[in-house]
């Protein structure tokens, strides 16, 4: 039993929401000051360590609009690092050839994105489960060759960059970190992409709350009665895919504007696992899971390779066990991608213990101290707005008879609108 | 009597239907036959029909190889109905070990692959009894995970162990580098051995699988988790049994690719993708289907990389994957797939 319980929609469960996105917004300007003033951690360049950071906030965005896909809509797509690559490789085109502003090539190459998404997500109309997988992990593996054939456009295996000053990301003279010398420039892309990333985070978790996100969890439990439902499967999963690689195209873009440098191999079948394993890990079909995924994805191999070339940084505790094991690793030629076993074996580790992803562990912790008894608005109107139901008439304690029926009508004109037999059936033929 | 009559009037349309469909799938596949023929005639008559042989030859050695490996990809996906991502990974890691068990022991190639693939069995049943019998077998995306944490784990640890430099690895077959000329074509003796090698493999599976107790337990679970298991048939050692033979002939497709690539940790990540589409293509439940697939991938890369110059070597990949992906848009459960009915 929870320490607190709190009911949805009463002061105190308001004062617990508004509280914890306060919470949020704190940490993200915390970053700001705690660098732009020097009392962040660790004794790394403060400048290389705040990219990192930013690069934490693009790749939860690409695993966002991963999740979208595979969380929300239960379709197994491994293609996205081919999104997440062509909104970086518009975003740097534009730039460096033809002069555009970084953000003005935001919408491009969503729009881009958008559109070759959809192209991609026709198969997933016909194609299901691994088959899908399949298709698209061949997108994935396609995306860098077709880079390195159209090399004159991409700058091939060279990669690609703009000239040195183009559209260089200064603040401007107002920003207290304006004068903050080499920091100035990381700061305010921080500062840029934490504003795109938290609309893109708000607009998702909005959308799953709309009819349509209801529609695709429908769509991910089960295909068949979601049609019947009345839910137009080809155009939801078709859209989905789009809106999905319109996210990754942004988090592409806002790779490069972190890092104005694109390559074919950034781009490859690594990612794509990569992203796929930070979803896992983070939680897929929570939107927050997105965080600690990129978190898990940017900083433990990071940390991993720093720590088999000196163990400068590494807490002590773990420093003597591990001891025998750097030591063995050192002088090797291949110690580096030991890395790779250790991120292979907490994935292991992450899918034994918390099979549902980082987020799903958290949850759990919270509900030891935090109990929310769900009271949403409808139920609130439905009981009248003046005369709020007591606990004895709360719905989780089952209710009386005469209040269960509209309940259970209101649930059901909230999930989908009926639709006649005779296009269930044709729908259900198309599908199946 | 109108009812009756209006419920016979339906079954009769569909079974009418269904004919219908058996000749729109004859029709189809025979379009497909004259694509290719008409194909194969314009380039053997334009480039010359030398030309044309030695570059099935060269298909058809690709071909093979992706054939083993697709058939390796189908029996776990018949164990456990999940794609094992680390196939490829397994197969590298038993060819390394075929390479220590030659280089450093000294033990006969032939001998060492065999060993390997002994070795790789027994590494692969202890993989499926501690990281996979755990999961439900009907948590697809739990497995799936685990697959690729296996990924990451054998590709890294191979690098740690025997870093990322070229490696020849051994013919094991006679007559190195030595070739027979048919109607003009160089066909080399070792790339027909490795033919050979494979449909002995598929063949020497196909009968493991017909014939045997084991294989009958394994089919009956591919068939039906749930009737096995009511059977009495051991669902766990079944599929512990599926993974040592699919690691078995991993290993065995990984060495016949290693003798004409260098070994390296990286070395069979190219030919998973082809794979990985061989097995699709075939439809992921079919054995045979795998190898017809991973025949006709090997064909079509080889080929259109050779004779459409725009497509040239570097598109080649792209190629042989549009045609899976236009394959799966007419038939979604690919070439030779068991369809899945869905209830409600």
């Amino acid at each position: 039993m929870a320490l607190v319980t709190l009911k949805q929609g009463t002061p105190a469960h308001r004062a617990y929401v508004v509280g914890a996105w306060a919470l949020a917004a704190i940490v993200l300007i915390y970053v700001i000051f705690a660098y732009r003033w020097g009392f962040a951690p660790g004794s790394i360049d403060k400048a290389f360590r705040l990219t990192q950071i930013n690069d934490v906030i693009c790749y939860a965005v690409a695993i966002l609009g991963l999740n979208l896909v595979i969380g929300f809509s239960g379709q197994l797509s491994l293609g996205h690092s081919a999104f997440v690559g062509l909104g970086a490789y518009t975003t740097i085109i534009l730039v460096a050839d033809h002069h555009w502003s970084y953000l003005a090539t935001v919408p491009v190459s969503a729009a881009l994105c958008f559109v070759i998404g959809l192209v991609v997500g026709l198969p997933a109309l016909r194609i299901r489960g691994l088959y899908l997988a399949v298709v698209t992990l061949s997108v994935a593996y396609v995306f860098p060759t077709l880079v390195v054939k159209y090399d004159s456009l991409t700058g091939g295996p060279n990669g690609k960059k703009p000239a040195r000053d183009t559209g260089k990301m200064n603040p401007p003279s107002w920003m207290p970190f304006s004068n903050a010398g080499r920091l100035a420039s990381p700061l305010w892309v921080y500062c840029i992409l934490v504003v795109i990333a938290t609309a893109l985070f708000l607009l998702v978790r909005n959308f799953m709350k709309s009819r349509p996100g209801r529609a695709l969890l429908a769509v991910r439990d089960n295909q068949t009665s979601a049609a019947v439902s009345g839910i137009n499967l080809p155009l939801y999963k078709a859209l989905t895919f789009g809106a999905s690689a319109a996210i990754g195209g942004i988090a592409g873009s806002m790779l490069m504007i972190n890092r104005p440098f694109a390559s074919d191999v950034q781009f490859g079948l690594p990612l794509a696992i990569f992203l796929v394993v930070g979803l896992v890990a983070g939680g897929a079909g929570t939107i927050s899971g997105a965080i600690p995924g990129a978190l898990i994805y940017v900083f433990v191999p990071y940390f991993m390779s720093a720590w088999t070339t000196d163990q400068r940084g590494m807490p002590p505790g773990i420093k003597q066990v591990t001891k025998p094991l750097f030591d063995w690793l050192q002088g090797r030629q291949g110690a580096g991608s030991i890395a790779g076993v250790f991120f292979g074996v907490g994935l292991l580790i992450f899918v034994f213990v918390l099979p549902g992803g980082f987020i799903d562990g958290i949850r759990r912790l919270r509900s030891k101290v935090v109990q929310v008894i769900p009271n949403p608005s409808w139920l609130r109107e439905l009981h009248g707005s003046a005369n709020p139901p007591s606990t004895s008439h709360s719905p989780s304690s089952g209710g009386d008879v005469t209040q269960a029926a509209p309940v259970v009508a209101t649930v059901r004109s909230r999930v989908a609108k009926p639709v006649s037999v005779k296009k269930a059936i044709n729908l259900r033929g198309k599908t199946t | 009597m109108s009812t009756t009559q209006s419920v016979n009037e339906s079954i009769g349309k569909g079974y009418a239907a269904l004919g219908r469909l058996g000749q729109k799938r004859i029709i189809s596949i025979g379009a497909l036959v004259a694509v290719l023929a008409a194909f194969s005639v314009i380039v053997a008559v334009q480039h010359g029909f030398t030309l044309f042989l030695q570059r099935i030859f060269d298909g058809l050695s690709n071909g093979f190889i992706y054939a083993a490996m697709a058939m390796a990809l189908v029996l776990i996906y018949k164990a456990t109905t999940v794609v094992n991502f680390a196939q490829g990974e397994m197969a590298m890691f038993g060819t390394f070990i075929a390479y220590v068990f030659g280089h450093s022991l000294g033990i006969p190639t032939p001998l060492a692959i065999i060993l390997a693939m002994l070795a790789s069995a027994l590494g692969a049943a202890g993989i499926e009894r501690v990281l996979i019998r755990p999961f439900d077998p009907r948590n697809h995306l739990a497995v799936t995970i685990v697959t690729l944490g296996l990924f990451l784990i054998l590709n890294s640890l191979a690098g740690v162990i025997w870093a990322y430099d070229n490696r020849a690895f051994p013919s094991p077959f006679p007559g190195r580098n030595r070739s027979f000329s048919v109607f003009g074509a160089n066909l080399e003796w070792a790339n027909l051995f490795t033919w050979l090698t494979v449909l002995a493999a598929v063949l020497l599976v196909s009968l493991l699988l017909s014939r045997t107790k084991i294989g009958l337990a394994f089919r009956s679970v591919s068939n039906s988790l749930e009737s096995s298991e009511l059977l009495g048939i051991h669902i766990g050692r079944t599929l512990q049994f599926g993974w040592a033979l699919a690691a078995a002939v991993g290993t065995l497709a990984g060495t016949m690719i290693a003798r004409t690539t260098l070994l390296e940790p990286n070395f069979m990540g190219r030919v998973l993708i082809y794979s990985f589409a061989a097995a699709t293509l075939g439809g992921l439940d079919s054995l045979g289907g795998a190898v017809v697939a991973g025949i006709v991938i090997g064909l079509v890369q080889t080929m259109s990389g050779g004779y459409i110059g725009f497509i040239g070597s570097d598109l080649a990949p792209t190629v042989a994957l549009v045609v899976i992906v236009g394959v799966l848009l007419v038939r979604p459960s690919g070439l030779f797939g068991s369809k899945r009915v869905e209830r409600v």
